[in-house]
């Protein structure tokens, strides 16, 4: 009983250092002038910013649409770690080592493919003496690749986790009642899932909102939200400015957690 | 249409869980595979359905050989222990469900989903989300199910194992009334032999994954074909006679022979057990070693470690086995 309570202390301890202080200080920074004044003059200036404005709502599109699709390419992957068969240790380990990497790895492994001097461009030249490819990671297609790579392993566990509550016999019971592979998964496999790819979706988005590696290594089309609001504090410290736009992505990611919620309804029959 | 199966045979890892099964289901004749657990009994339904492939052998839908042919293009109805109904759709969705596959528009689909949850007496109940319902009604909603787009066979795996016995002795009766006029083979697994002798035109008992005996409910109970299938069935005891032939003594065929009238067999008396409507007495003749049991009236004078007097009731079963030692006394005892 003792442990158990000083275990709670000390977690509460940890989130006021970690979390709670850290957040009001941010928050008192974007609400307090030069002079030391309480000021709403930071939100007023970077939601009036035509540029802040669009690198704001185009992170949120980008995020939310890779979120969507990858978790829809995840389904394979986490249907085989799920339901198990030939590969699914393998897969497993591979979706799981996705974690170690970290988002700045990933950014790396774009750029050393297709970067501009990526080894699928060397190779392009080599072989048609075109350029196609060339710097196709500096690109938004290559941003769409780079956010992939840690996206569609991390969907794909949390998906497999639902795939593994879901009863065969449901699956079986369709088949006998002469549904084909394809009528399975639309009338079946997708209704029952709908909870899970709802819960996979929000959390790849919140990911993706707060990757910061990737974006800073290859996004040069779309000027992603978190890499704006990281050279406001260290190129141009306007410590107001960036801590506004902090709390703005934070209250974004939360409404747009509320709003996912609120879509995906009741139903959560093998939800996470 | 008739179900044949020719020479089935199925093995997991090592071991052989089916071994050579020939056995044929007709149309409007409702078969129950009964079995202990391990018989292989729910393999073999699996097997017809397509569910699990077999190793080796055929099945034969009406002539047609379907052993390659995916569960989905197989046209059968099956009904799975837990039911299987989907989550996310009311009665009458699930109900539809068969229908909507086949590309049945939705008007005729709607109103033959309401027309099958009628026969089932769910009609009241078509929109209810099935998590609301109980066991008894989930049932039949998976029983309409199966039935709605006229499967060509329909099987059903354990279908009373999930209810109570209260609830199981009523839906037994109404299971019997739904499959009894049912124009296409029935195939029920159960290792209840209750369920087997209400609901069966026809039993398989399966043993070891081989057909111990083929037959009606009557033929399994009364002429077994061994003592593995006598001892399945029910509570079987062996008296030898002069003869050297062994009689399979159900609890009910001996009854306690008047004081002074003729009896049949003496047993000591080892033990009584009380079970409401009646007693049941376990005994052993004064030379056999074999206990023999014996169902006698509640209001019965039986006491442990008394000798008592039975008669065999005029519908004994003889049953040549083994020669054993003579327990039978004879008639003037």
């Amino acid at each position: 009983m003792t442990l158990t309570r000083g275990a709670a202390v000390m977690l509460l301890l940890f989130l006021v250092a970690a979390v709670l202080v850290p957040a009001a200080q941010v928050l008192r920074t974007s609400l307090t002038d030069a002079e030391g004044s309480f000021t709403i003059a930071y939100y007023a200036q970077v939601l009036a910013d035509p540029y802040f404005r669009s690198s704001l709502i185009g992170t949120m599109v980008f995020c939310a649409a890779t979120s969507v699709a990858a978790t829809l390419l995840a389904l394979p992957a986490g249907w085989r770690i799920g339901r198990g068969g030939r590969g699914a240790v393998y897969l497993r380990a591979f979706c799981q080592a996705n974690y170690a990497f970290g988002g700045i790895a990933y950014g790396m492994l774009v750029v050393t493919l297709i970067g501009n001097v990526g080894l699928v461009p060397l190779a392009e030249h080599a072989l048609f003496g075109t350029e196609w490819t060339k710097g196709v990671a500096y690109t938004v297609p290559g941003l769409v690749i780079a956010y992939f790579g840690f996206q569609i392993p991390r969907a794909a566990l949390l998906l497999a986790q639902a795939i593994e509550k879901l009863d065969p016999r449901l699956l079986d019971a369709a088949r006998t009642l002469g549904a084909s592979p394809v009528q399975k998964t639309l009338l079946v496999v997708l209704p029952l899932l709908r909870g899970a790819l709802t819960s996979t979706v929000l959390s790849t988005f919140l990911i993706s909102l707060a990757s910061f590696g990737v974006a800073l290594l290859v996004s040069r089309k779309l000027t992603i939200y978190a890499v704006a609001i990281y050279k406001e504090f260290m190129a141009f410290s306007e410590f107001g400015s960036a801590a506004a736009m902090a709390v703005i992505l934070s209250v974004s990611a939360v409404l747009a957690a509320v709003a996912a919620r609120r879509f995906a309804g009741r139903t959560d029959m093998a939800g996470l | 249409m008739d179900i044949t199966l020719r020479d089935i045979r199925k093995t997991f890892g090592h071991t052989d869980v089916l071994r050579g099964i020939n056995l044929t289901f007709r149309s409007g004749t409702v078969t129950v595979l009964l079995g202990p657990s391990g018989s292989g009994k729910t393999t073999l339904l699996n097997i017809v359905a397509g569910l699990v492939p077999a190793t080796g052998g055929h099945v034969l839908f009406g002539g047609q050989d379907v052993t390659a042919l995916p569960v989905e293009a197989r046209h059968i109805g099956y009904v799975f222990q837990s039911h299987a109904l989907f989550p996310h759709l009311t009665a009458a969705g699930n109900v539809e469900f068969p229908l909507r596959v086949r590309g049945v528009g939705r008007g005729e689909r709607r109103q033959r989903a309401r027309d099958a949850l009628a026969i089932v007496e769910m009609a009241h109940l078509a929109e209810r989300d099935v998590s609301t319902l109980s066991g008894g009604q989930r049932q039949r909603v998976a029983i309409a199910r199966a039935l709605v787009a006229n499967p060509d066979v329909l099987l059903l795996d354990e279908p009373l194992s999930a209810l109570d016995p209260q609830l199981r002795d009523r839906i037994r009766e109404e299971l019997r009334a739904l499959l009894e006029p049912l124009p296409v083979p029935v195939v029920l697994v159960t290792h209840d032999q209750h369920d087997a002798f209400v609901l069966a035109d026809q039993v398989v008992l399966l043993h070891g994954g081989e057909v111990a005996q083929l037959g009606t409910p009557q033929d399994l109970y009364l002429r077994p074909a061994n003592e593995t299938v006598a001892r399945f069935l029910g509570i079987a005891s062996y008296l030898a006679d002069d003869e050297g032939n062994r009689r399979l003594v159900r609890p009910e065929d001996l009854e306690l022979a008047a004081d002074d009238g003729p009896c049949d067999v003496v047993l000591r008396i080892e033990r009584v057990q009380f079970l409401g409507d009646r007693q049941r007495v376990t005994g052993s003749t004064p030379d056999g070693d074999a206990p023999i049991i014996v169902d006698v009236s509640k209001a019965a004078r039986v006491a442990a470690g008394e000798l008592a007097r039975f008669r065999i009731r005029r519908n004994g079963r003889t049953m040549p086995v083994a020669a054993q030692a003579s327990h039978l006394v004879g008639p003037g005892y």
